[in-house]
């Protein structure tokens, strides 16, 4: 407990210095900023390049958006360490060690977990009537939304066959239109795509909460720039301008609050360093 | 240009104007629609850029974001191969600038049409923006190419479609005015025709209305043209043969006129030369006799020139019908019986007693159309009949629609010929006026004088079964006491008493004067006489008169200056009668207005002078008598023989019927004479006189008057059986009959 007080309190020093140097630092250098493929490059453009802009406005550091088409790119991009900041919960992968991305923020809001819905009017009633069929994931390289219930398909000896809609709401927009019946999806947003699309769904099978996905930094970024932008994307929700900015960001995507984001380490995401390190499914990407 | 248009014909015109009005509103048409279209592209176009600005970004936003710059790429390369898209660039924020450039599409519209409609590309650009951040510049240029290539299709359709109106256009109206207009080249043709002469020329009508009506009132004016062509053609032809008529007439009338006038001049001639006096008394006489037979043809031409002049004037007078029978039946009694034909008078018993008239011309007509019936008729009967038609009150006043008709058995006439009888200048035929002569003017002067006295003139016949000639006039009865107390009845050579009447004759003309003293002698008047106006003035202031015979026409002072004279001077009783060769009622009323009492025209006739001074010197002529007591009479000398001039007179003129009925006499009076012979040897005093009677008739009749008085004393004595005087009477008669054939023959030699 001290220790955390301690190491709190450090941070904020720092970012208080930093806050005072980062102009000067950061004002001509631009750094990337990657975002895991969940849904088309357009939404996520418009949900994170108004945060952004509001980060070099006040952090002074130039963030330029980064989204690549599927996961799996986005994921290939993070494994060869190519964005500056990414947010991502793909790298707590083994085959994303060599990156070596170092958590900074948290979302506020609560943990995701993995879940395997069928549309409410399905006649599937339990994953056991999965057996033998096709089943939508996001993409090898998603989480929550592949690892997470392949895992525990895998475990109860469910044999299906995946199919890849290529990111979250790719393969709920499958869903929607009955090409698979039933699919492995982050809890968050397909709460979000469904509110969003009018979808009526049901959780089959819902796995442990994850945290949602983290922003993490590249080694490789000063740490004066790290820490303003830490301090800035932390401090959004006390700011009433950073405030409005996460609200329309989330109304973009449907996204419910608790908004915004909390310093936050690489410890708070062990669980999904442990995942890795015992999961049966071996084709994650 | 204005001779140019001049010669143009009308369709060619119509086609001109037509054309040329489609062409200039087709072009400005088509010029409007392909700068409207021009306007309308170019607004399109930078709509369609507009949109593609809108949506363009939104379509590449996720591969800009995502900065798969391949794809961005290949979209743009797809993109520009859009229709309209001609360029399309996306100049990225970090300096990277992508193109595109798109392929021509098909045929592009001429320069010149891009130029003038001014179709231009259309360029604009667009910051690719999503979440608030931009990312790049997205620039787009539009061809013009396709939408210009399109109108000017467009216009080169138009124009063809123009054209082909154009050509429509022009064969339509050729046509329908080609085929409308046939009408007016028909009515050029007929109009041709008729100026051509070929009068019936018409056109068919047909074509349009318009055009019908023209044909219509062509063919109206076609056929008006025609009528009053043929009309005139045919007065023409009426004139040319009344015109040849009225030649022929003159040259007949000349033959006429010349031939008692030649033998006039003959006449004379012998006269002067004959040595003995009765001789020269003779040939005188015979002279006189032409003279009348002239008179009386020239009466007829001026008659009936005086009626178609209009200056012929019908008396009104009032005078009794009963006598004027009594005379024709005298006149023609003698011929009628010497012909064996029965002439009979009816005279209803309803006539009015008197009635108001012309006496003179209605005793015309009169005579003329029963000379006409006895002259036609062989054998059978001749019939005058007066009748009233109608009237309103026969007894004292009011009118009565007389007929006078004469009815005949004679030759008849026949039905072409009935139609032109009353026309002058024609008689039945040709073979009539040779054989029964005459001037023809006799029944178309009866016509027009029954016409004058406002009455209706007709004939009825039929070839062999006789004629009926019958004119009806209307007629105000005259009250009786109106007639003039004299008797008309002309005798011939009776002598009234007028011993101790004294007349002043007045007239310059020596010739003149010797006859008027002559007729006066014969009547036993004591003559004085004054050669002019002035002497008579002075005659009557000398000496007292019972009568004055004034000649009008006199040198010094005429006649009616003396008797405004003799007037003034306070003689109003006395009787002055005018004597002048003018005859028409203006005279006579110059003469009354003068203030003479009564008009004699020369020539004098004998019974005319005769009752004009019965009428003004009073007293009864005495009845017919042979007495030799009376101074005038006692001479037979003095009784003419053969007086032809009157004789013909009376007749009106008919100097033909004179001749014929001279024929008659001389072939029947020898029948007679022995017929009378026949009856005294055997004691039928009856016959006797009959015959007697006859030849007296005949004698009348030629003015034979020393035969008729012979005539007449044996008709006496055979009246009052007397074998001592028919004895007695017999050697005069027969010598006066040898005598008047003879100069009954040689008056016919001396006419011709």
């Amino acid at each position: 407990m001290r220790e955390k007080t301690l190491k709190r309190f450090a941070l904020l020093l720092a970012a208080g210095l930093s806050l005072l140097a980062a102009p000067v630092l950061a004002q001509t250098q631009t750094y990337s900023f990657g975002v895991l493929s969940q849904r088309s490059a357009v939404l996520t453009a418009q949900y994170w390049n108004p945060i952004l802009d509001y980060v070099e406005k006040k952090a002074g550091v130039r963030l330029v958006l980064k989204a690549a088409r599927t996961a799996p790119e986005s994921n290939d991009a993070t494994e060869r360490g190519e964005y500056d900041f990414v947010y991502s919960n793909t790298i707590f992968q083994p085959k994303m060690a060599q990156a070596n991305y170092q958590v900074i923020l948290r979302p506020r809001d609560e943990a995701i977990t993995g879940q395997i819905v069928t549309l409410e009017a399905s006649p599937i009633r339990s994953i056991k009537d999965l057996e033998g069929k096709e089943v939508g994931f996001p993409s090898q390289a998603a989480f929550v939304g592949y690892a997470v219930p392949m895992d525990a398909l895998l475990r109860q000896g469910v044999t299906v066959t995946p199919v890849f809609g290529g990111n979250q709401e790719g393969i709920m927009g499958q869903l929607k239109a009955g090409r698979v019946i039933a699919a492995g999806v982050n809890n968050q947003v397909m709460k979000s795509f469904a509110a969003r699309e009018n979808v009526q769904y049901r959780v089959l099978w819902e796995s442990p909460p994850y945290l949602n996905l983290p922003i993490a930094a590249h080694p490789r970024v000063p740490k004066a720039v790290v820490e303003a932008v830490r301090t800035a994307i932390d401090g959004m929700d006390n700011d009433p301008e950073g405030m409005k900015i996460l609200e329309a960001s989330a109304s973009i995507i449907g996204q419910k609050p608790p908004l915004g984001f909390r310093a936050a380490t690489q410890a708070d995401y062990q669980s999904y360093i442990d995942f890795y390190k015992q999961t049966l499914v071996k084709d994650f990407k | 240009m204005r001779g140019f248009w001049d010669r143009l014909p009308f369709a060619a015109r119509l086609l001109v104007t037509a054309s040329v009005a489609l062409v200039v509103a087709g072009a400005a048409m088509v010029g409007v629609s392909a700068r409207q279209e021009a306007l309308d592209a170019r607004a399109d176009l930078a709509a369609v850029l507009a949109q593609e600005l809108e949506t363009l970004p939104q379509a590449l936003a996720e591969t800009v974001v995502i900065g798969d710059f391949s794809t961005l790429q290949q979209t743009l390369d797809r993109y520009v191969e859009r229709p309209l898209i001609v360029e399309a660039h996306f100049l990225d924020t970090s300096g990277v600038r992508l193109s595109s450039h798109g392929p021509e599409k098909g045929e592009p519209a001429p320069a010149w049409f891009v130029d003038l409609f001014g179709y231009a590309p259309a360029s604009g650009e667009a910051p690719v923006i999503v979440g608030g951040r931009s990312y790049g510049n997205l620039t787009l240029t539009l061809s013009p190419h396709q939408p210009a290539a399109r109108a000017w299709h467009r216009l080169l359709d138009h124009l063809g479609i123009l054209l082909l109106a154009v050509a429509v256009d022009f064969a339509g109206i050729w046509l329908v005015l080609h085929f409308g207009l046939q009408p007016l080249k028909r009515l050029e043709r007929a109009a041709d025709a008729l100026a051509n002469g070929r009068l019936k020329a018409r056109v068919a009508p047909f074509g349009s209305p318009e055009l019908r009506h023209l044909i219509d009132r062509f063919n109206r004016m076609a056929e008006t043209l025609q009528n009053t062509i043929e009309e005139h053609r045919r007065v023409e032809r009426e004139l040319d043969a009344a015109s040849r008529a009225k030649s022929e007439f003159l040259a007949n009338m000349s033959h006429e006129i010349r031939t008692p006038l030649n033998a006039i001049l003959g006449l004379m001639e012998l006269a002067l030369d004959a040595p003995d006096v009765g001789e020269r008394r003779e040939f005188i006489r015979k002279a006189r006799g032409a003279s009348e037979l002239l008179l009386g043809i020239i009466n007829d031409i001026l008659d009936f020139s005086k009626i178609e002049a209009g200056k012929l004037d019908i008396e009104q007078a009032p005078f009794a019908l009963a006598p004027l029978a009594t005379d024709l039946a005298d006149i023609f009694g003698p011929q009628a019986a010497e012909k064996g034909v029965a002439l009979r008078f009816e005279m209803a018993d309803t006539l009015p007693a008197a009635i108001w008239g012309d006496p003179l011309r209605l005793r015309q007509v009169l005579l003329n159309l029963i000379g006409n019936a006895i002259k036609f008729t062989e054998q059978g009967e001749v019939i005058v009949r007066v009748e009233p038609l109608d009237c309103a009150d026969t007894g004292v006043s009011g009118w009565a629609r007389l007929r006078f008709s004469v009815r005949d058995t004679g030759i008849g006439i026949a039905t072409e010929d009935l139609a032109r009888l009353f026309d002058a200048f024609t008689q039945g035929d040709a073979s009539t006026t040779r054989r029964f002569g005459g001037t023809g003017l006799g029944l178309a002067i009866g016509k027009r004088l029954v016409e004058l006295m406002g009455g209706q003139i007709g004939a009825e016949s039929a070839p062999g079964a006789g004629s009926t000639f019958w004119f009806e006039l209307p007629c105000e009865i005259a009250p009786v006491e109106s007639l003039p107390s004299a008797p008309v009845a002309p005798a011939a050579g009776t002598c009234p008493a007028y011993a101790g009447k004294r007349v002043l004759l007045v007239e310059d003309n020596a010739l003149n004067r010797e006859m008027a003293q002559r007729f006066l002698g014969r009547l036993g008047i004591e003559i004085v006489v004054a050669i002019n106006g002035a002497e008579a003035v002075g005659a009557v202031a000398r000496e007292s008169f019972d009568l004055v015979l004034m000649d009008c026409q006199m040198p010094v002072m005429d006649g009616y200056e003396a008797t405004r004279c003799i007037r003034a001077a306070g003689f109003a009783d006395l009787p002055i009668l005018a004597m002048t060769a003018n005859a028409l009622s203006v005279d006579r009323e110059k003469s009354l207005a003068a203030g003479m009492n009564d008009h004699l025209t020369k020539p004098l006739k004998f019974e005319t002078l005769r009752e004009t001074l019965a009428r003004w010197l009073g007293g009864e002529p005495p009845p017919p008598a042979a007495a030799p007591t009376e101074p005038s009479q006692s001479e037979d000398m003095d009784a003419p023989r053969l007086d032809t001039a009157r004789a013909i007179a009376n007749f009106g003129g008919d100097g033909e019927l004179y001749r014929q009925i001279a024929e008659i006499f001389r072939q029947d009076a020898p029948a007679q004479v022995a017929e009378f012979d026949a009856a005294c040897a055997a004691g039928d005093w009856l016959t006797a006189r009959r015959a007697a009677h006859s030849v007296k008739g005949m004698a009348a009749s030629l003015g034979a008057e020393r035969l008729r008085r012979r005539a007449y004393a044996l008709e006496q004595a055979c009246a009052a059986e007397d074998a001592a005087a028919v004895a007695a009477a017999e050697p005069a008669f027969r010598a006066e009959l040898m005598e008047t054939t003879t100069a009954l023959r040689t008056y016919e030699d001396n006419i011709g």
